[in-house]
């Protein structure tokens, strides 16, 4: 598995090594995403359920998982390679790294006054729980995009530009507040939620604008295929669920800052500065 | 050719630039690889489900929902195969109740567990929008073969609250002393409509649409008999008719294992003991008819050390094993009944609690009430009204003398008090209930002065005590081993599983035994002889102890008309 991953890194920097052009620009870039919406599978009302068999014969209802809306603002780095073709084409590819969580929302049979009574008596923690396990994510990715900037002789350049992405998920693991007493429950929850595919591609189009070196764009990226591991796997008669696709969707709005910190111009030879 | 070789040396300049670049950005990438992903520990939902289907199959209900990792199980089903005719849900439930416990003690029986019983429905149907009073979901499922329960019904008192006294007192007063004279009781819940269109038990649902267990009141009316088929709702009087007994594949208390089978879900389990006596023994109805005239007897119980009956005025009889008087309960009090001594006493120290129960226990030579407080707080008076003692379950650990917490921390250090009781109605103590089943007892002031161990491996013994088993009990299975350590004696009590008691002094040397269900066969010739001669042919023999205590050895035979010898090996009557 290990081998695998840095394998798969190693292969995230294949389009930086073949963007050859006249100028090449190496620069920073961050990007925020203020608005991320997670879509899961929809089941019939009993055809995802899990009967626990612990003493209140707790039953969790994966049935209806509502769907995930998070924005994160932490500033996600990202390196990139830059290649202008002429005036107005463009050509880039990305290096990136993003982490962020959000929730899954289930049913629980259990009254919450029951259940707070049980885990929550003094009202001490934030998070029982009951109805919603937290995901973490981590996830590094690249990304390959062609563009074309307006208006060759003004300093500010607005573009559009569209491309693929592909991620890949580093880590997914529950939120630290569910290391508690339910550890049984919570791993049965969670396990049956690591469903999400380890490469998973996406489609991407924005426009922003260019300053010199910088540019400032906005851009939406979605799916561009399956991203459950068992979206395919037809599970339905399996009593322990085992195998049932949850992630249905995930797209995204981002905001991303760029700059230009070296740029070259690979006919002359000659750096830019 | 030395522009060429400038170009070459750019490109390699260029090249090393971008060598450094890549190493640089590759480091944190293959961190990330090689990183450690998170695991959760590996649980299968197979074992932790409460499906099963026509293949069959094992269900396990856990204890401690608070903490799952612990894995205790409470029931478990075996469901074989072809014994279900399609996949379905269990509910398991435990009803508890303190009352209906207590109401069924006198006189009917006494209960050894919580009332065990389950509610299944169709996987299919699992959930759908219900009205709360929606009565016709309470499946009765009749199985194709019968399904095996084992039951561990103390599995999920280890983390024993103190929030609620009775809970506790039901624990160490009623659970906790179940023994093999207890048996399975199945209790009848009737199915839909069985018992008239209007007299159907509720099923509860939690706001989440999913049932939650019979109604209490429900369950509670059919346990002590008040509802059965021929009494509508709650109109009865208290009985056992809704009990039967159960046919148990193992019971092994010690060791907290029941073993039944189940024929369908139409029945509450409870383990317990029959205390109702059918007839009233000669010698007590002798007794009650010169001195009790007036009373109307109601009913009488046996619970293996004295007699009680009840007479319809709420006061009770007690006598002893060997049916001499002992002294008569009256029950009909109030607080105004008692002395104003006491009733100051109440009031002044007890000001905020509900006085829920005065009895006046009247021995041959004194009387004394006993005063039950809401909070599960006992008072003990004098006929004058003066105080005698105090008994509380559920006493505030924190209020312990600090001798005692100091004693706790050096000699228990990480150990949970899961209970401390005050007692102080011959002398001052304090009983202080530990995880590990150990009670450790102070005085008044704080000062320890014993320690009670549970439950201890047969290589705790002394090397004396196990030859000695070793040499006369080759084959002897030890069922518990208990370890009292006090300032005046120290002792073991050795338990076999073929009910033997063995009770050794500190250095091992034997001083008490009593054997029960000795074979009628194994008595001593001029024991049989004396039965053969004083007993009729129709009064056969229930039960034989063989006991020894100090140096003196005997046999106690019950009878079926109830009466009960002591007699020596010698054949001398001790006593009748």
């Amino acid at each position: 598995m290990k081998t695998k991953k840095i394998f798969v890194c190693i292969l995230l920097f294949v389009p930086i090594f073949y963007a050859n052009g006249q100028f090449l620009h190496i620069g920073l870039r961050a990007f925020i995403t203020p608005y991320q919406k997670m879509t899961f599978f929809q089941y019939d009302v009993n055809d995802y359920v899990y009967y626990f068999s612990n003493e209140y014969n707790e039953t969790i209802r994966f049935s209806g998982f509502e769907v995930s809306e998070t924005s994160s603002y932490i500033p996600f780095p990202s390196i990139y390679l830059k290649y202008d073709i002429g005036n107005n084409l463009f050509i880039q590819a990305d290096v990136f790294t993003s982490w962020y969580s959000n929730e899954a929302k289930y049913k629980n049979s259990v009254d919450f006054s029951q259940y707070a009574d049980v885990f929550n008596p003094n009202s001490e923690l934030q998070n029982l729980g009951y109805n919603n396990i937290k995901l973490k994510w981590v996830f590094m990715g690249n990304s390959f995009t062609a563009g074309y900037a307006f208006f060759k002789t003004k300093t500010f350049k607005p573009f559009v530009f569209g491309g693929i992405s592909t991620y890949y998920l580093m880590s997914f693991k529950p939120g630290d507040y569910y290391k508690d007493t339910r550890g049984v429950r919570n791993a049965i929850i969670f396990n049956n939620l690591n469903t999400f595919r380890t490469v998973t591609f996406y489609y991407k189009a924005g426009a922003g604008i260019k300053y010199h070196g910088l540019s400032l764009d906005v851009y939406m990226e979605n799916n561009l295929g399956p991203i459950d591991k068992y979206s395919y796997s037809d599970a339905s008669q399996n009593i322990y669920y085992d195998h049932r696709p949850n992630f249905k969707s995930l797209s995204s709005i981002n905001v991303s800052l760029s700059m230009n910190l070296l740029s070259f111009n690979l006919i002359k030879g000659q750096s830019l500065k | 050719m030395r522009n060429s070789i400038r170009h070459s040396n750019q490109l390699k300049n260029r090249q090393m630039k971008y060598n450094h670049f890549l190493i640089i950005i590759l480091i944190p990438l293959i961190f990330y690889g090689c990183h450690k992903d998170f695991e959760f520990q590996n649980f299968d939902y197979k074992t932790f489900n409460r499906l099963v289907g026509p293949e069959g199959g094992m269900i396990n209900f856990y204890a401690n929902y608070d903490n799952d990792t612990k894995s205790e199980v409470i029931v478990s089903l075996n469901v074989p195969a072809g014994a279900l005719d399609s996949l379905m849900v269990f509910n398991m439930y435990q009803f508890e109740d303190f009352e209906v416990a207590t109401q069924m003690n006198e006189g009917f029986a006494k209960i050894g567990s919580k009332f065990l019983y389950f509610v299944p429905f169709y996987e299919s149907e699992g959930y759908h929008e219900r009205g709360q009073m929606e009565l016709n979901y309470h499946l009765s499922v009749k199985f194709k073969s019968p399904i095996t329960v084992t039951y561990h019904p103390l599995a999920n008192y280890s983390d024993l609250s103190l929030k609620n006294w009775q809970e506790v007192e039901l624990y160490n007063n009623y659970y906790k002393t179940t023994n093999q004279s207890y048996k399975v009781y199945r209790i009848k819940i009737p199915k839909l409509d069985q018992w008239g269109e209007s007299y159907n038990i509720y099923v509860n649902w939690t706001r989440q649409g999913y049932p939650n267990g019979y109604d209490a009141t429900d369950l509670s009316y059919l346990v002590s008999g008040k509802w059965t088929s021929t009494n509508s709702w709650g109109t009865g009087d208290i009985s056992m008719e809704n009990w039967e007994p159960v046919a148990v594949d193992e019971f092994d208390m010690k060791n907290d294992l029941i073993s039944f089978k189940i024929y369908d879900t139409d029945y509450i389990y409870v383990v317990a003991r029959d205390i109702y006596l059918q007839f009233i023994p000669a010698a007590i109805a002798g007794y009650i008819g010169a001195n009790f005239q007036a009373l109307q007897i109601k009913r009488a119980s046996y619970d293996e050390d004295n007699y009680k009956v009840y007479f319809t005025d709420n006061s009770v009889a007690v006598f002893d094993k060997y049916q001499n008087f002992q002294y008569l309960l009256n029950e009909n009090l109030t607080y105004a009944d008692l002395p104003s001594l006491a009733q100051s006493y109440i009031k002044i120290f007890y000001s905020s609690y509900v006085v829920k129960k005065v009895m006046q226990e009247n021995l041959p030579a004194s009387l004394q009430y006993e005063v039950l407080l809401s909070g599960g707080i006992k008072l003990y008076f004098n006929i004058d009204g003066s105080l005698i003692g105090i008994y509380q379950y559920g006493y505030d650990p924190l209020k312990l003398p600090a001798p005692a917490k100091t004693y706790l921390q050096t000699n228990h250090p990480g150990e949970i008090i899961t209970n401390v009781a005050y007692d102080s109605l011959f002398y001052a103590k304090y009983i202080v209930y530990l995880s590990s089943n150990a009670k450790v007892y102070f005085y008044g002031d704080g000062t320890w002065f014993e320690t009670y161990y549970s439950k201890l491996n047969s290589d705790k013994l002394p090397s004396n005590v196990f030859n000695y088993f070793k040499n006369n009990y080759p084959n002897a299975i030890f069922s518990e081993i208990d370890h009292t350590i006090g300032i005046e004696s120290s002792y073991y009590d050795v338990y076999l599983a073929d009910n033997k008691w063995f009770y050794f002094s500190d250095t091992g040397e034997l001083q008490q035994y009593e054997f029960r269900n000795i074979p009628e066969n194994d008595l001593p010739v001029l024991i049989k002889d004396y039965v053969n001669t004083n007993y009729p042919t129709d009064i056969m023999i229930t039960n034989i102890y063989h006991s020894y205590s100090y140096g003196q050895e005997w046999y106690e035979i019950y009878f079926t008309d109830l009466s009960l010898i002591k007699i020596s090996p010698q054949g001398v009557l001790l006593q009748k």
